[in-house]
């Protein structure tokens, strides 16, 4: 997987897509392999990787690391206020409706991420770390912040570092070694608990014991088992819990025993004083049998006074009836007067209802006829109104409308004179903008010109034909540099064959000299020729100067043709140089040109439109003007007017005469409502004093009462009345038979007249207390002796009774005696217990101390098993470190920045302290293999470099969801505490690696100066590298064109 | 790519310092052109300040004669010393930016005894030959061996430290368990 394009809008420091779009392709459109984004601090490198970051594995991992994410959390919390959006992800200056998101779109998928919406004083970043796509896989290793190296080393524990490893590992070996690390932690506990007890025991086994204490316990418990108590006899085998079990018994049967000595005391006074209250108990007897009998005497005497009474109360209802009875005939026989008179009321009442009734109705039907005129009157009034003011309007707009149509005339005219000004405008902005296209197409044809030596042959001279330039001359002297650089070429091959002579002939005058020397002779063995001396031709050979100016001719015609040739190219170069400032000034004029054409564009555009504005005002004005008139002309105007106001003159008549005749309508029924009126209210009067007499109430209530109807009244009084005389008589019968019955008992009974029911009551009540009174006394007495005495009989004699309590109390004194003696026998043995103590102990302890140090024993065999099986877990998991931190490449990385003269190997160590947790050290080792933290010794830009190492390393074998390698690395500004020896190896290794393992490297820098080198050592066209720099704040700079600043030799 | 023994001639090098022995070794890639010269020294710090004087030497008579940018910025010197020098003058050396990257190597410190050694280490300094991405090697080399231990004790589920009643319980039964594998005396 490798980045194609990143588009970042409203996305932390970026805004639009405008600005944040990062083109990461090649111009052959392939990934680039080496990315550098060049920026100030500050501009929006790192918020670049924190949304490729965010995108791909949907964290930010500088925000969420362990070491800070709680405090990133908190921090953005108390900066939260309520009621506002926190924006952590979003850019804080776009619009509430601009998107924010991040997409990534690499060479095999694309990704869109929306950065979740904040709610009102919440945030739109929790500070959570979240699970990666099962799409992507967890691609956070290929992302290597400043922060996250800047911190591996220096903040991160080692307790934590081994935790963390071994939680991605999630491996069986050290859950094993987990447990067993707790296993041996317990077991080693109980090893030390059970030597505690070993040692205690051993102590109380030693003490000294009285062996006869056994013999001695075993004789008193036979005493008790005589006497039938339930006590075990002591074994050889004695022990604790046989000593607490029979202290226990001791303890239960002293206190049985002492409490039943108590009992037999207490009933042995009990009864001696019952003694005593014989004679009281034999009274109560008496007095009980005695109202006994009164009680059955006092129901007779109750029998008699309640048939007396009831039928007093007979013979007084019987009167009362008879009384009643004989008012009822005298109320019918007046009500029978008064019939005749109710009749005629009757029949009035019923006249006069019916009137007022008609009467009602007339006034009502008045009443809604006086009010529909009223209403009628109303709305001729409100139309009267509303016609002459109609009238009114239409007369003033009659005297208006002569000059209002002398305005729309000269508002006609206007527009003619504006509308044919646009059209003018119109056409300049045609001309103009035509104009423009023509002038641009120039500028494109002369920016197309090829300024170079190569491109001279194909330039399209027309282009600047205006500018009346030649290419005449530049073509003669690109002809002049050729000749002259095949003359430098020929001249230099001459030379070349010249030099080679001349070794030849150095070679033939070192033989010669060495032949003329063997033979000593003054003939030229070349040309024959016989000099003076030996030593003169000598000379001559050696100082030859054929050769050596024949080499300095060719020299000297070899640096002739380079002049020429220099001068040639120079010449070219300035013809070049002239004829590119001739373009440059031929742009120049052009775009002045357009600048001027453009600027006269826009002023004919606002006149255009200006004019339009006001052709729009005038034809509205039009409107306006003709809408008054009614849309109508000067004559149709004149003649709707006057026909108008005919109109409404005649509808104004015919509503004044509709006015009148409602007015008098009115008038009339208020009359008639007012005579009928006093009609009604004398009718009802008249129907009140009827209602009110005493005749017609008696009657009327009475057929009321009696159900009946007027008609039939007279039948119903006669039958009543005729019944309630039989009434009358049967009930005197009755009376007068009462009254004997009661004349009868009374002879019979004379002396018990004067008793009433109360006195009988009061006498009973006496009666029942006194036997209540006796029966609490022979209760109580009766209870006290069965308590002692099982078999005691209420109906026993004083005598009888002073005889059994004598008996019982000598029975019981004989019993306590024996109480007491077993008592004494088991104090005894519970003393004799006491000794027996140490015996016992003695005992246990040995049998304890025999059992904990066999099981001492099996624990330290089992404490040797499971600390054999921790050293082999213990290598396992170390082996496995060592594997898995890639500590070969590691160090291959490490050595090439090598920023350390004495320490240059790292290697990872584990610390398996059992009485802490295990820590996962990185070390560096020098070449003697002495190791050190680097964390202690190192500086922070060493520890930086050995943390970039590591995260180096384990970016190169991140793998996707899919298994495939992930091809891209992200470098955040690497060489921020880098001096120049690293910064030097450090281009070299990122070369490396991207070209050797075919990754992408996508790095950041602040400083210019590293991304000049950069550049430099890892050029676009042989790396397929890729160049961006940030313009401003937020924003990826449109052109790729560098200036080339650096010299490798500054 | 590979770094190949050039015939180009370094005379200017070898007539100005006779007693160091210079090879120039060049990339076969031509495209991405790299010049690495190795000066090996007969001495520890007899010449202090030879290797500018060489860098001069190479700046003037090599460097300005290339006309390939890429070649221009790609030239190395190996400076290898039979004893270790001094850190400073190591330091001194290898932080200088003048013209081209310098390397200080120790025959005793790199341990190169060849020239295909010393080759060997300029290659994996400049090219990173030496670097590997090797198979994930956490994985464990073989089986655990077997014993009534880990028979009992878990290797998949964690056995809780902590104080609470029924951890303490579970880690007695634990024990329990393995005791009565383990004979009594």
């Amino acid at each position: 997987m490798k980045i194609k394009q990143v588009i970042i809008e409203g996305f932390r420091a970026y805004q639009s897509k405008a600005d944040g779009t990062f083109d990461l392709t090649t111009p052959s459109g392939d990934c680039a392999d080496f990315v550098s984004i060049y920026a100030p601090n500050g501009f929006g490198k790192t918020s670049f990787y924190d949304a490729v970051e965010w995108n791909l594995t949907n964290n930010i991992g500088r925000f969420v690391r362990d070491q800070t994410r709680v405090q990133n959390n908190a921090i953005s919390r108390s900066q939260n206020q309520g009621g506002r959006k926190q924006y952590i992800l979003r850019n804080r200056f776009i619009a509430d409706d601009a998107p924010s998101q991040v997409t990534v779109i690499t060479d095999s998928f694309e990704i869109i991420k929306k950065v979740p919406s904040a709610r009102r004083g919440s945030r739109d970043y929790h500070f959570e770390k979240e699970q990666p796509d099962e799409k992507t896989g967890d691609l956070g290793d290929v992302f290597l912040s400043q922060e996250a190296i800047d911190a591996f080393l220096r903040e991160e524990k080692p307790e934590s570092r081994y935790a963390r490893f071994m939680a991605s590992l999630g491996d069986e070996d050290e859950v094993y070694r987990g447990n067993l690390t707790t296993l041996k932690r317990d077991l080693n506990n109980n090893i030390a608990k059970a030597k505690e007890e070993e040692a205690q025991h051993l102590k109380v086994a030693q003490s000294p014991i009285n062996p006869s204490i056994l013999e001695n316990l075993n004789s008193t418990i036979s005493t008790l088992q005589q006497r039938s108590e339930k006590v075990p006899a002591f074994g050889a085998d004695l022990g604790v819990e046989d000593v607490r079990s029979l202290r226990s018994l001791i303890t239960k049967r002293s206190h049985d025993l002492g409490i039943e000595i108590k009992d037999a005391d207490s009933a042995i006074l009990e009864l001696n004083a019952e003694v005593d209250k014989v004679h009281d108990f034999s009274a109560a007897r008496d007095r009980k049998v005695l109202a006994q009998t009164e009680i059955a005497e006092l129901g007779r005497v109750r029998n008699f006074v309640e048939k007396r009474e009831g039928l007093l109360r007979s013979i007084a209802r019987s009167s009362k009836t008879i009384n009643e009875f004989a008012a009822s005939v005298s109320r019918i026989n007046s009500i029978a007067e008064y019939v005749p008179e109710f009749v005629k009321f009757e029949r009035r009442v019923a006249e006069a209802s019916a009137l007022l009734r008609a009467l009602q109705n007339d006034l009502i039907a008045t009443q809604v006829d006086i009010s529909s005129f009223e209403q009628r009157a109303s709305e001729c009034r409100r139309l009267l109104e509303e016609l002459e003011s109609n009238a009114n309007a239409l007369k003033n707009l009659q005297r208006n409308a002569e000059a209002i149509f002398q305005q729309i005339d000269a508002a006609l005219q206007q527009r003619e004179i504006q509308l044919a000004d646009a059209a003018t405008a119109n056409l300049r902005v045609q001309l103009l903008k035509r104009k423009i296209e023509n002038q641009e197409e120039d500028l494109r044809r002369v920016e197309a010109i090829e300024v170079s030596e190569d491109a001279i042959d194909f330039a399209d001279a027309s282009a600047l034909a205006q500018e009346r330039f030649s290419l005449v001359s530049l073509k003669s002297a690109l002809l002049e540099k050729r000749a002259s650089s095949i003359a430098l070429q020929a001249a230099t091959t001459a030379l070349d064959q010249v030099q080679d002579q001349v070794s030849q002939f150095t070679t033939l005058i070192a033989l010669g000299t060495e032949l003329v020397t063997k033979t000593h002779s003054d003939q030229c063995p070349l040309c024959s020729y016989t000099h003076n001396s030996h030593s003169d031709l000598i000379d001559r050979i050696l100082d030859n100067p054929a050769l050596t100016q024949y080499e300095a001719e060719a020299i000297r015609v070899k640096e002739a043709a380079q002049r020429q040739h220099d001068l040639a190219s120079n010449n070219l170069v300035l013809l070049l140089q002239e004829w590119g400032s001739l373009k440059n000034k031929a742009t120049l004029e052009i775009r002045e040109v357009i600048a001027a054409d453009e600027a006269r564009l826009r002023s004919a555009l606002k006149d255009s439109q200006q004019l339009a504005l006001q052709i729009h005002s005038i034809d509205e004005n039009i409107k306006k003007l003709r809408s008054e008139v009614l849309d109508r002309s000067s004559d149709q105007f004149s003649e709707y007017s006057s026909l108008e106001l005919e109109s409404l003159d005649s509808r104004r008549q015919s509503e004044l005469k509709d006015l009148e005749s409602c007015t008098v309508e009115a008038e009339a029924r208020r009359q008639k409502f007012k005579v009928d009126s006093q009609s009604a209210e004398e009718i009802r009067a008249e129907l009140q004093l009827i209602s009110g007499s005493d005749v017609y109430i008696n009657v009327k209530a009475f057929i009321v009462e009696s159900g009946t109807t007027l008609a039939e009244l007279p039948n119903f009084i006669a039958t009543r009345k005729s019944q309630l005389e039989h009434e009358i008589q049967e009930s005197r019968i009755s009376l007068k038979l009462l009254s004997s019955e009661l004349s009868e008992i009374e002879k019979h009974s004379p002396n018990l007249l004067q008793l009433t029911r109360q006195s009988i009551d009061d006498a009973e009540v006496r009666g029942r207390a006194s036997i209540a009174s006796a029966d609490v006394t022979l209760m109580k007495f009766a209870s006290n002796m069965r308590r002692h005495i099982l078999d005691y009989d209420d109906q026993w004699s004083a005598l009888e009774i002073t005889k059994r309590i004598a008996s019982f109390t000598s029975q019981t004194e004989g019993r306590i005696f024996g109480l007491k003696e077993l008592l004494s026998t088991y104090s005894l043995l519970g003393e004799q217990l006491k000794d027996a103590l140490p015996f016992i102990d003695s005992i246990s302890a040995k049998r304890e101390l025999e059992r904990v140090s066999a099981d001492i024993l099996q624990q330290e065999t089992l404490l040797s098993e499971l600390n054999k099986e921790y050293a082999e877990t213990i290598a396992r998991l170390e082996q496995r470190v060592r594997g898995f931190f890639y500590t070969d490449l590691i160090n291959s990385i490490y050595r090439k920045i090598d920023p350390h003269p004495d320490f240059k190997r790292v290697l990872f160590d584990c610390d398996f302290s059992e009485s802490d947790r295990p820590r996962l050290n990185v070390l560096v080792a020098d070449e003697k293999g002495e190791t050190i933290s680097p964390s202690l010794y190192f500086s922070a830009a060493q520890v930086n470099i050995l943390s970039l190492s590591i995260f180096l390393a384990r970016a190169l074998h991140v793998k996707n969801a899919d298994g495939n390698t992930v091809q891209c690395i992200f470098i955040d500004d690497p060489i921020h505490s880098m001096d120049s020896i690293n910064v030097l190896s450090t281009i070299d290794l990122l070369r490396s690696i991207s070209r050797k393992f075919d990754r992408q490297i996508i790095l950041s820098t602040h400083d210019k100066n590293f991304f000049d080198l950069l550049r430099k050592k890892i050029p676009e066209q042989q790396y397929s590298s890729k160049f961006i720099e940030l313009e401003t704040f937020g924003r990826v700079r449109d052109s790729e064109d560098f200036e080339d600043v650096l010299d490798p030799t500054e | 790519v590979k770094l190949l023994l050039s015939k180009s001639d370094i005379r200017y090098l070898t007539d100005s310092f006779p007693s160091v022995d210079f090879c120039l070794y060049q990339s076969n890639d031509l495209d991405r052109f790299i010049s690495c010269f190795i000066a090996t020294f007969p001495s520890g710090e007899d010449y202090p300040d030879a290797w500018l004087e060489i860098t001069s030497l190479i700046a003037v008579n090599f460097q300005a004669s290339l006309t390939n940018d890429h070649a221009t910025w790609n030239i190395y010197l190996a400076l290898v010393f039979p004893t270790q020098v001094s850190r400073h003058l190591k330091y001194k050396i290898e932080s200088n930016r003048f013209s081209l990257r310098k390397i200080v190597l120790t025959l005793t410190q790199d341990n190169p005894e060849t020239k295909d050694q010393v080759l060997e280490v300029i290659e994996n300094m400049v090219l990173g030959s030496d670097l590997v991405i090797g198979p994930t090697s956490a994985e464990p080399a073989s089986s655990p061996n077997s014993s009534f231990v880990r028979e009992i004790v878990s290797s998949t589920s964690i056995i809780p430290a902590d104080t609470k009643e029924k951890s303490i319980l579970e880690r007695r039964q634990y024990l329990t368990e393995l005791l009565s594998r383990v004979s009594k005396p």
